[in-house]
């Protein structure tokens, strides 16, 4: 590949920004249908209830209503394991009970209470030790036990127990991560419209556009080219492989209406049933780890909370082994997960997968020995991580290129961290406000799953082109970057690429998930490019009396390599008599291929000050430095690193989930109760753009997306410790930090 | 009398008199000078009929330089007249309406407001300006505003750009020339869940001349 970049590489504007920052993009909520209707769902207050009757007979005769849905309307088939559309049994508060359709929003909304539904009250769990204790009531009366068997799983290299047995220094704890909530500010919205010949439009706010359409296929047993799913802007997009009631719901309420329905569920909803929530974890970790500071063995029990359903966030416990497995070069590892179902808002896909779970109790545990040893934990990690060619707990093959080193001396760096750290013990300041820094690194998938993923590319006669695949813009710049690489692969301009997206219609992305997009949907664009462009060079080689291998492009030129004067526009040859067919190159990818894997690492190093009478932590400044093999936009890639980094200090700091332990109603539905981090309460990040150029990925590029959200929590422990001397679990309020140190 | 009984007296008056309606101001001001003892209900002027009970009304909306005559129902917020009677969708909903995250922000007289928590009823005085009156409205070239948000990459998923552009235009025409910290403390009650803060202040210092 050409080492002179024209267009990967640059901070290129977004090829969408003047859409977005004109209002004139078009997310599902802005969707309107000639005729069409407004959409509510009704939910349960209760935890868990037995539905004995529903009468809609009052809602359905309400001058406005043309639809009512309830579980007698719900398809047979559920998504696996546990998810039916609508059920006679409800499992959490604020679980789906019925959907009504109606003129305008007012009369929908008065709608849903003219239902009237009479609940059998059952008993509910709202903690997973209480889930487990023998005896306790089921949250779904077949799984016995409120286990989640096809998510729990154990995962062993070596022999843990005896290399942890062996080693020099030995420690062990019990730690936990809360809930998190996306929250997106994007409303979740479908608008479902079936046309005369039985076929099925939904506009979405989805990032999974296949998988969706697959989804709604099943449940409602429909051909795939029978549905089809459009999301061309998703708005906020930071977990799928969530099961969502609401599409189906909207396209049962438009069958009954005969008219479109716009479903709008509301915030409160997506505080909820939403299943866009974080598992909650507990683990028991041990680490053993050897006078030199070689980390021997790491062994890590963790209990996942997955709340009412099983249906989404499938893998994420798998996902979590990470840390423990892959992370570091210990001789010996093992790792436990078990998923334990409760009443309460059900966990699904969000942002880190599971790694955020996964790297705190390990992450945690070399922080207490580095500290307990007196010993620098950066050295641990740099004599300690991963190499090229050991097995990635992704996708089990050998890794290709690990930026770790890099990754944790410019993080380091950023902050001071040489003249700054030192063990805690040896700290003699007797100041109220102390100040304290902490760091962590990470391992995180780069879309390396073995999920196949596609595109295609077709010139115009003047030499411009439309790039195809079933992405969603969900604003990591996602059109901009496959623009960027089509561009360069092709050799034409930035600005001669066209992005069509969001659409089940064109090649099939696979989803934005996983962190793939750049590394695999990008190059399935760059073969897409590469194979366009190998068509139209034939032409070209035949008009310049060349063979195809003499010829380069860039910038909307073809040319001679030997003989740069020797040139034609792509205009010309597209235009000439020479072409008379369309130009259309695929591409695709099953990643990894070969016997290598990409994976994407990080480094978050935070420095902070705890006033030790208010409790109060603030973070005086963060650096994230990651490792993404390259960057194909520096700019949108460095705002990808800050934006998630704030996602992980309201994980640690600000966003707060609180249930009500008696009756598991949410008392923080909303953003002023949970707590979003906003400009005044912002501190400073430097994002830091480590390219060690992979030997995979479109022209060495790894992805970034989820893994600025992993550490925060693992580095501000660390921080708060080196500051106060406490080991606290997150979040890190001022209550926990003024108990740790009996002031309250 | 006592002046404290003179004072009692004058509550009880005031407070009859708020509970027989704004029609009965007269009765009000009459009543003000006459003793509790001397009340007779017999001799207060029968007030003033109800107006019929509606629930929709004419209203005329001034948007973007443009006169918009619709009906709506009185609960009808500006935000959803906006997207769901004049087209104009560009203005967001992002806490379904409860005022929370500014998605909904819009100009009325220049100064911003949450569209979400405005009736269509009371815009109806407002020159409102939404984010598709700030491009130029012939070539639609970017405003400088927008241009700079699409130079510093100040958005990701672009959801909230609409509402954090309003209202940093309002901002700016407040504080031409602010300080970064100003600039943080002015955009603080919108929010961006996806993080793009630090480049979306660094948008508006740029829009401003300041900043690097």
């Amino acid at each position: 590949m050409s080492q002179n970049l024209s267009v990967v590489g640059k901070r290129l504007k977004r090829i969408d920004g003047p859409d977005l920052l004109t209002g004139r993009a078009q997310f599902s909520i802005d969707i309107y249908r000639p005729g069409m209707l407004y959409g509510r769902i009704l939910t349960s207050p209760y935890a868990h209830a037995k539905i004995t009757s529903i009468d809609t007979s009052k809602a359905e005769a309400l001058p406005g209503v043309r639809a009512v849905v309830t579980y007698k309307d719900s398809p047979p088939t559920p998504w696996p394991p546990d998810l039916y559309v609508l059920e006679n049994e409800v499992r959490f508060v604020g679980d789906e009970v019925a959907a009504v359709a109606a003129t305008d929003p007012f009369i929908a909304e008065d709608a849903l209470d003219l239902i009237n539904v009479t609940y059998q009250q059952l008993p509910a769990v709202f903690s997973t030790s209480d889930a487990l204790k023998s005896g306790a009531p089921l949250v779904h009366a077949d799984i016995a036990g409120n286990i989640v068997k096809s998510q729990g799983a154990v995962i062993s290299i070596g022999n843990a127990d005896s290399a942890f047995a062996a080693s020099d220094h030995r420690y062990e704890g019990d730690v936990s991560t809360p809930e998190q909530i996306i929250a997106g500010i994007g409303n979740q919205v479908a608008v479902a419209e079936w046309s005369s010949d039985g076929g099925l439009t939904i506009w979405d706010s989805s990032q999974v556009i296949n998988d969706r359409q697959k989804e709604v296929a099943s449940v409602l047993r429909m051909p795939l080219n029978k549905v089809t799913i459009i999301s061309e802007h998703c708005g906020c997009g930071f977990g799928e492989d969530n099961k969502f009631r609401y599409v189906v719901l909207a396209a049962l309420l438009a069958k009954k209406a005969g008219a479109p329905v716009k479903l709008e569920p509301g915030k409160r909803y997506q505080f909820e049933a939403s299943m866009k929530k974080r598992h909650p974890t507990t683990s028991h970790v041990k680490l053993g780890i050897s006078n030199d500071g070689t980390i021997n063995a790491i062994i890590t029990d963790t209990v996942w909370e997955k709340g009412a359903y099983a249906a989404g966030g499938t893998f994420v416990p798998f996902v979590g082994a990470g840390a423990t497995t892959g992370l570091y070069r210990a001789k010996a590892a093992r790792y436990s997960c078990t998923s334990v179902y409760t009443n309460n808002i059900p966990t699904g896909a969000f942002r880190g997968y599971g790694d955020p779970q996964g790297h705190f109790p390990v992450e945690t545990m070399v922080n207490r020995a580095a500290e307990d040893l007196g010993m620098d934990p950066a050295e641990i990690r740099l004599k300690n991580h991963c190499q090229p060619g050991d097995i990635s707990p992704g996708a089990g093959n050998p890794l290709s290129k690990v930026g770790l080193d890099e990754c944790i001396t410019k993080g380091a760096q950023a902050i001071g961290w040489q003249t700054k750290w030192k063990p805690f013990k040896t700290k003699t300041d007797t100041s109220t406000i102390k100040s304290g820094v902490g760091m962590a690194i990470l391992i995180h998938t780069s879309g390396d799953l073995y999920d196949p993923t596609s595109a295609s590319v077709m010139m115009n006669d003047d030499g411009t082109a439309v790039v195809a695949t079933g992405l969603s813009d969900i604003g990591g710049g996602q059109s901009t970057v496959i623009a960027q690489i089509a561009a360069e692969e092709l050799g034409v301009k930035y600005e001669d690429i066209r992005v069509n997206i969001g659409s089940s219609d064109v090649p099939h992305a696979g989803g934005e998930y996983a962190t793939k997009t750049t590394h695999t949907t990008g190059e399935a664009v760059r073969r897409a490019a590469a194979e366009a462009k190998a068509q139209v060079f034939q032409a070209a080689a035949t008009m310049l009396k060349v063979k195809p291998t003499d010829l380069a492009s860039q910038n909307g030129l073809i040319y001679v390599v030997a003989q740069p004067s020797q040139s034609v526009k792509f205009s010309d040859v597209l235009s000439s008599p020479m072409i008379v067919h369309s130009i259309v190159g695929r591409g695709s990818i099953n990643a990894p291929e070969g016997n290598l894997e990409a994976m994407a690492f990080g480094a978050n190093f935070a420095e902070v000050q705890v006033d030790t009478e208010t409790g109060d932590v603030s973070v005086v400044k963060m650096a994230y430095a990651h490792d993404c093999g390259r960057a194909i936009n520096p700019m949108t890639s460095e705002n990808l690193c800050v934006g998630g980094t704030i996602q992980g200090l309201g994980m640690a700091l600000a966003e707060q989930t609180v249930i009500d332990q008696n009756n598991g109603a949410s008392l923080t539905s909303n953003y002023l109760d949970w707590g979003l981090i906003s400009t005044a309460t912002m501190p400073e990040i430097v994002p830091i753009l480590v390219e060690p150029i992979d030997t995979l990925g479109p022209y060495g590029a790894k992805g970034i997306g989820e893994c600025p959200i992993i550490l925060p929590i693992s580095s501000i422990n660390a921080a708060i410790y080196n500051a106060i001397g406490k080991w606290l679990d997150p979040p890190f309020t001022q209550a926990k930090v003024l108990r740790a140190l009996g002031k309250v | 009398m006592s002046k404290e009984k003179d004072e009692d007296k004058s509550k009880r008056l005031s407070r009859r008199g708020f509970l027989k309606g704004a029609g009965a101001g007269a009765a009000v001001a009459a009543l003000a000078s006459v003793g509790v003892e001397e009340l007779r209900i017999s001799s207060l002027p029968k007030p003033a009929p109800p107006p019929p009970l509606t629930f929709e009304q004419s209203v005329t909306l001034n948007v973007n330089g443009n006169q918009y005559d619709l009906v709506a129902d009185n609960r009808l917020s500006l935000r959803d007249a906006l997207r769901d009677k004049l087209g104009l969708a560009g203005t967001k909903d992002g806490c379904s309406g409860r005022g929370e995250c500014g998605a909904c922000t819009v100009l009325a007289d220049g100064k911003p407001i949450l569209s979400c928590l405005t009736l269509a009823v009371e815009a109806q005085n407002m020159k409102v300006i939404t984010i598709e009156g700030l491009a130029d409205q012939t070539s639609g070239a970017l405003s400088p505003l927008q241009q700079a948000f699409w130079e510093n990459d100040g958005l990701q998923c672009g959801y909230c750009s609409p509402g954090f552009i309003m209202l940093a235009k309002g901002f700016l025409a407040e504080v031409p020339h602010p300080t970064e910290t100003q600039v943080k403390e002015g955009l603080a009650g919108n929010l961006c869940r996806c993080g793009a803060l630090p480049n979306i202040v660094k948008s508006v210092l740029a829009a401003s001349g300041g900043g690097s």
